[in-house]
């Protein structure tokens, strides 16, 4: 007799127990009983005893992407609109540039969508875009009115919808406001594609300070010396720009107005005066002056006014640039014997090294975030751009120059411009913060130098 | 061989016979009757009474003086027997005999046809009830008739359902690891070439997305972030890295491939 033979005998009894007399009908009731309990237990057994069906688990570590690829569709033109399709060359070169992006070569594709309801959004996940960009321009009045509308192709769904009216001078400055936008919804971080640059060229013998978008167009002069003109420096704000101007026959640092041309001397102290930084509020300048006898720093208010001094050591102290904060001053000093970066208090005091890392560090510019610090570094004979995180400490040799110098962060954060030297003449290079895109800016006549990156622009209305 | 008893032994012989006899006859008896047969105790349902409408006013000289019988009590499940009464003095008979003998005889006739009515009730009540039983039992019946076929419909669901689990069970059993282990290789890969590990923040914050294939190696609807970065953009950035890396090829082994479109957790360690 089996186990479960046993139970049902038990159970019957169990049930019939109380009935007297043991009927077909009540041993079938106890059976079905006995039956249903022994299932139950059974399947709350199973339930426990079976092993679990776990989902299966992928872990990813790191990433090989470094590029979000993206369509820029030539934009539909109509009136006598034909800038349609030079605005979308220079969203496709700004996005290209900024090395975060890599643009889907779309010439030879048969028919392009004019409207997001014309995408086969099949078609473009094949050629793994996950971005499309397409739109119009429209010539109302003596304007051009450009409309944008940028899709997410693997959700299939609208990012970005722009409308600009602006006139018809300005569609350079619009497609950069477009890349903008679009560099941010894809990164988070804005863009710097609507800025300006200031920097000097040099023609036979005649220096010239220039102003121009950031990619070297739309170039405007500032100013113009047949004696050298050095160190532009953009006001926070970006309405003023300092600069030291050799017009005098020594170096005076003037502050000049670019919406009025009015310039002012702010330091033109006995010896030389160069190398003006503004104060991130712009309400005063760090300055360098042999004043006394060796090159130091000092702070001068931007009229001109209230000169205190910062650095008092009998080494040169050159080359300052305040902290984001404002609250320190960093700056190229020998002190130590070889070019090395120090910090001091904005207010003066005890110097403080920086650098440690090579044995020539000098020209030190803060990333507006405050997050790394760029400079000119002696690699092996070679002068390059170097970054340093400043929170790890860590430093990045960026440029493959020989003679670069000049670094400036661009209001992002996310690209240095500095000068470099190709075949014996001076232009204008750019490198991302994680050195991975580098591109040549200008290749325009004479030397070019001295480059400054400005700050952020206001989008025209 | 003959064996010759002697006078003595013949006699001994004899009395062992009879006793023998009698014992297994007491025997018997007491088997009869020490036995407890299942006693069945018949409780009496019906009472049986004599009803008066009233007493005669006179009676013969020679009646002989009865005791009046109670009223019947009402009928009741387990009727008691009634507790005697006193008999009732009766009043001495009046000289007018003829007269008391109708009377009497009117009275008998009256108890006679009033004892035949409740008989007939009594029957008519049994009747009543017996149906009413029976009607009680056919539905008693049908209810139980219908519980078993639920208690049956459940075992059966049960064991149906057992089955179908045991199946599946059997089916994951058969997964084959190593040609799980190069299918999630190869889904891991073709999405950590889309992922941008830039946009995450360096502190390496860890992000589970879960997400659930088609048949086709697709992925049905949306990615589902489970546990974000804390940076929006490198959440996106994550999403958009498993959608720009579908289809996903799946095994052609049918338990194998049953596993990978079954919910899928993703880690990411974007910066590692």
């Amino acid at each position: 007799m089996t186990l479960s033979e046993l139970l049902v005998i038990i159970l019957v009894y169990k049930q019939t127990k109380m009935n007297k007399t043991v009927t077909m009908q009540t041993f079938k009731n106890g059976f079905i009983h006995f039956l249903s309990r022994t299932i139950g237990a059974g399947l709350l057994l199973w339930q426990f005893a079976a092993p679990a069906q776990a989902a299966l688990e992928i872990e990813i570590s790191g990433g090989s992407a470094i590029q979000i690829p993206i369509a820029i569709l030539p934009m539909a033109e109509s009136g006598a609109a034909s800038s349609g399709s030079r605005l979308h060359e220079i969203i496709s070169n700004d996005l290209r540039g900024s090395g975060m992006f890599r643009i889907i070569n779309t010439s030879g594709l048969p028919a392009l969508p004019n409207s997001a309801a014309q995408i086969k959004y099949t078609d473009w996940t094949a050629l793994k875009a996950q971005g499309l960009s397409l739109g119009e321009v429209q010539q109302v009045g003596g304007n051009l009115k450009v409309s944008v509308q940028v899709m997410d192709v693997l959700r299939q769904t609208a990012l970005l919808q722009l409308t600009y009216t602006v006139s018809p001078s300005q569609y350079r400055h619009v497609a950069h406001l477009i890349a903008d936008q679009i560099y941010e919804k894809f990164t988070g971080q804005p863009g710097a594609f609507a800025t300006r640059i200031a920097y000097v060229t040099k023609v036979g013998k005649r220096f010239t300070l220039q102003i121009a978008d950031y990619d070297g167009f739309n170039a405007q002069t500032l100013v113009s010396s047949n004696e050298p003109i050095i160190s532009p420096a953009w006001s926070p704000d970006g309405s003023k720009m300092a600069y030291v101007s050799f017009e005098k026959k020594k170096p005076i640092v003037f502050v000049q107005s670019l919406y009025t041309g009015e310039r002012k001397m702010v330091a033109n102290f006995k010896g030389n005066n160069s190398a003006p930084a503004w104060a991130p509020d712009g309400s005063k300048l760090a300055v360098v002056l042999t004043y006394g006898a060796n090159s130091q720093i000092y702070t001068i208010s931007a009229d001109g006014s209230n000169l205190q001094q910062v650095t008092k050591s009998s080494a040169i102290d050159t080359e300052p640039a305040f902290s984001p904060d404002g609250q320190s001053i960093y700056f190229s000093s020998d002190r130590g014997g070889r070019p090395q970066i120090y910090k001091v208090s904005a207010s003066g005091g005890s110097p403080s090294r920086v650098t440690f890392e090579g044995s020539y560090n000098v020209s030190p510019r803060f990333s507006p975030d405050g997050k790394y610090l760029t400079y000119i570094r002696n690699d092996g004979g070679a002068f390059k751009v170097a970054v340093q995180d400043l929170g790890t400490g860590d430093v990045k040799v960026l440029s493959t120059g020989s003679q670069d110098e000049s670094p400036s962060f661009a209001p992002n954060a996310r690209t240095i411009m500095y000068a470099t030297r190709v075949g014996g003449k001076g232009t204008l290079a750019t490198v991302t913060v994680d050195g991975l895109v580098r591109q040549r800016l200008s290749e325009a006549g004479g030397d070019i130098r001295e480059p400054a990156w400005g700050p952020a622009q206001a989008a025209p209305k | 061989m003959k064996i010759v008893l002697s006078p003595q032994d013949q006699v001994i012989r004899k009395r062992a016979a009879i006793l023998s006899v009698l014992m297994h006859v007491l025997l018997f008896l007491g088997m009869i009757f020490m036995v407890d047969w299942k006693a069945v105790h018949v409780s009496p349902s019906v009472m049986e009474a004599t009803l008066w409408d009233s007493l005669p006013s006179k009676q013969p000289t020679k009646a002989v003086a009865k005791p009046v019988e109670p009223p019947p009590p009402p009928p009741e499940l387990t009727p008691k027997p009634p507790e005697p009464k006193p008999p009732e003095k009766v009043a001495p008979p009046e000289p007018q005999v003829k007269q008391a003998e109708q009377a009497a005889e009117i009275a008998l006739k009256k108890q006679e046809d009033e004892k035949k009515r409740l008989l007939e009730e009594e029957k008519k009540k049994e009747l009543e009830q017996k149906k009413q039983e029976e009607k009680l039992k056919k539905i008693q019946e049908a209810l139980r008739k219908q519980e078993e076929e639920d208690k049956l419909k459940k075992i059966q669901d049960a064991m149906r359902q057992q089955d179908m689990d045991a199946q599946q069970s059997a089916a994951a059993a058969t997964v084959d690891p190593s040609v799980l282990g190069y299918y999630a290789d190869l889904m891991k890969r073709k999405i950590r070439n889309n992922v941008n590990s830039g946009l995450c923040p360096v502190t390496n914050p860890e992000l589970l997305v879960d997400i659930q294939m088609t048949n086709s190696g697709d992925i049905s609807g949306m990615p589902k972030l489970i546990k974000g970065s804390g940076d929006a953009v490198c959440d996106d950035a994550v999403i958009r890295a498993i959608l720009a890396a579908k289809p996903f090829d799946l095994p052609d082994d049918p338990a194998t491939r049953k596993k990978m479109v079954d919910l899928i957790h993703l880690k990411f360690r974007p910066r590692s």
